[in-house]
């Protein structure tokens, strides 16, 4: 995003600094939100400064479900407070708010005043008005029978989170559960920072998901699905092979392609980090795979995610996730075949851009064996 | 029933090491004659068929044809569990479902590993009618492989009555490499031909070179390339589609 357009938005926002910033103490209520800092591990809890806004302060699906915009969302963080614990009195607690499935109440003494500041990144949601917990009670904790028993249960944390996803825990109730160290083997369970834990829990759901897939029968057509959210575009590619995977980023900066990044899988998976492509790599895989385990079917993938630098903002992995995830609610274009798929590409790529992707020079350029009993 | 050892792990690890980079999960079918693997990659691009020997095995007892899924992960993992020079044991009892691997150095470890069932397709290979035949050694191979993968996303092969010529050029530069008639290990060329091929497939083979001896190359006017692997008691062939030439338009 532009420097001179995030100042304004900024100059907006300051009508809360006030407010804010002579918090001492807090009456509100939290989604349950935590955030672990993955530079000390620090560990907060987020609330809204009005408790109306609790619904709306930290959920992404309700974010795009009502195509908020990043002067929106920005909104709401400024107005969400970042209240710091110490690990030593307050850990236990955060760990049992953190496993409610509704918001709870809480109620909060701040031994410094809070910071009228955000906080980006990549991976997590901006967090903004960092403060001291002093003192914290909390009231109205529910939870579901399956996360006690998970939590209770000395297994893998694999195959916790597996369970728990099978049983409809939302991802971004797993993910918080998981960085609050409450799931494992109970040796080894520990505190792991927001952005690794949303790594790690779409990579262990994928897969789970992935064993299954690779069992079902190849899609029919090649077909494409598009979204578009928050200044990024989405291309998601289904070409009718076995299953493998490719993410494209191309950064636009001023009309122009200044960056190109990607990163691929084989159908036997990567074993190493995708480095080029990061979070949202895992984000937009773990979408795709839903999509084809709900249609049981397979396919080969691959997204080409179009980053237009003024429009956007490092908001966290989420917005991947649910722009790609809702891409399949779009009607898909069909393609008879390669060749009026690669006519159609060309229209959006230039064509060293699309010779970038390894599955598409794989269709366009490699034969296949044809000997077998056809 | 099945009762078969192995004299050393090398040669088995190697092979399932060279399978699991193709498949998953695969079927071992133990008959008479030894055991026979085929797998083909996923996106249909290369084939493998194996089949060892009985004769290099240690013991042999078999009452009926057996086929065996195995999840090459998980039979991975235990075969990881043995050294080189240590002689390992497949068994299965006709009624049961599980592969006990037996793991010798002294003591007796044993696994079990329950089977799967793997789906296969019926594949056959036709007869191809090769233009080319050059034996090498397959150290050399390797070592070929190995020095284009540092260039370039492909290898072309060629062969004229006088050389095969294997290459790749990429934005860093070059390759080649070449052997005359005269230092190949065997040579006939009855067509001049060529053919490019993706390298990531030729690396995924490597791990089978390194237990063959010798490397004999098969190539014909756009026909897969057919590489056999000469290893004693075993028999590894390895088919790769083509790559089309890339046009630039």
């Amino acid at each position: 995003m532009r420097f001179e357009r995030i100042k304004e938005i900024y100059k907006k926002l300051l009508k809360y600094k006030k407010s804010i910033e002579t918090l001492t103490y807090l009456n509100s209520a939290t989604p349950p939100s935590v955030f672990i800092s993955s530079h000390n591990n620090v560990i907060g809890i987020l609330a809204p400064v009005n408790v109306e806004n609790v619904d709306i302060c930290d959920n992404p699906p309700l974010w795009y479900s009502k195509r908020l915009s990043i002067e929106e969302l920005l909104d709401i963080r400024a107005r969400t407070i970042y209240a710091k614990v110490a690990k030593n009195r307050f850990l236990d607690i955060l760990k049992e708010i953190s496993l409610s499935t509704k918001p709870v109440d809480v109620e909060m003494k701040f031994s410094k005043k809070p910071r009228f500041l955000m906080i980006f990144d990549l991976y997590h949601k901006p967090i903004g008005n960092p403060t001291l917990v002093e003192d914290l009670n909390y009231n109205n904790i529910k939870t579901k029978k399956i996360i006690e028993k998970v939590i209770e249960d000395d297994i893998k944390a694999c195959d916790a989170i597996v369970s728990l996803y099978e049983r409809n825990i939302p991802i971004y109730t797993i993910q918080r559960i998981f960085s609050l160290g409450l799931l494992g083997r109970k040796m080894q369970r520990k505190i792991v920072p927001t952005r690794y834990s949303i790594t790690t829990v779409d990579s262990i759901i994928s897969e789970y998901l992935l064993k299954y897939i690779k069992h079902y029968n190849i899609i029919d057509n090649i077909l494409l699905f598009e979204n578009n959210y928050l200044g990024n575009h989405y291309y998601i590619l289904l070409l009718p092979n076995a299953w493998e995977y490719e993410l494209i980023e191309i950064i636009y900066r001023n009309g122009l392609i200044s960056e190109v990044y990607c990163d691929y899988e084989s159908y036997k998976s990567r074993k190493s980090y995708p480095e080029n492509t990061a979070g949202g790599y895992y984000a937009a895989k773990l979408a795709v795979l839903e999509y084809l385990n709900k249609r049981k079917r397979q396919a080969s993938v691959i997204i080409f995610r179009k980053i237009f630098k003024e429009e956007s903002l490092a908001l966290g992995v989420w917005k991947v996730r649910e722009a790609c995830k809702n891409a399949f609610n779009n009607k898909p274009k069909k393609f008879e075949s390669l060749k009026d798929l690669i006519e159609f590409l060309k229209k959006h790529f230039r064509k060293e851009i699309l010779l970038k992707s390894k599955i598409l020079r794989k269709n366009m350029y490699q034969r296949r064996l044809t000997f077998k009993n056809f | 029933m099945f009762r078969i050892a192995f004299p050393e792990s090398k040669l088995l690890k190697n092979l399932v090491d060279v399978i699991s980079n193709f498949v998953d999960e695969v079927n071992f079918r133990v008959n008479e004659e030894g055991i026979s693997i085929r797998a083909m990659d996923s996106s249909r691009v290369a084939l493998l068929d194996v089949k060892i020997g009985r004769e290099i095995l240690e013991e042999f007892e078999l009452d009926q044809e057996e086929v065996v899924g195995i999840d090459l992960d998980r039979f991975e993992k235990i075969l990881k569990r043995a050294k080189a020079k240590n002689s390992i044991g497949l068994e299965k009892e006709t009624e049961e479902n599980v592969l006990k691997i037996i793991i010798r150095n002294g003591a007796r470890r044993e696994f079990e590993l329950p089977l799967i069932e793997v789906a296969e397709e019926e594949i056959r290979i036709p007869e191809l009618d090769y233009k080319a035949t050059v034996e090498i050694d397959a150290d050399y191979f390797l070592e070929i492989i190995k020095d284009i993968d540092i260039i370039s996303d492909y290898v072309t092969f060629l062969a004229d009555e006088n050389k095969l010529k294997i290459f790749g050029r990429g934005e860093l530069g070059s390759v080649n490499v070449v052997f005359r008639r005269e230092e190949a290990l065997s040579f006939e060329v009855s067509e001049s031909c060529e053919a490019t091929f993706g390298i990531e497939y030729l690396k995924d083979i490597l791990s089978g070179a390194k237990i063959a001896d010798t490397v004999r190359i098969f190539l014909g006017k756009d026909l897969p390339l057919k590489l056999e692997f000469v290893i004693p008691g075993c028999n590894l062939v390895f088919y790769l589609a083509p790559r089309i030439e890339e046009s630039v338009e």
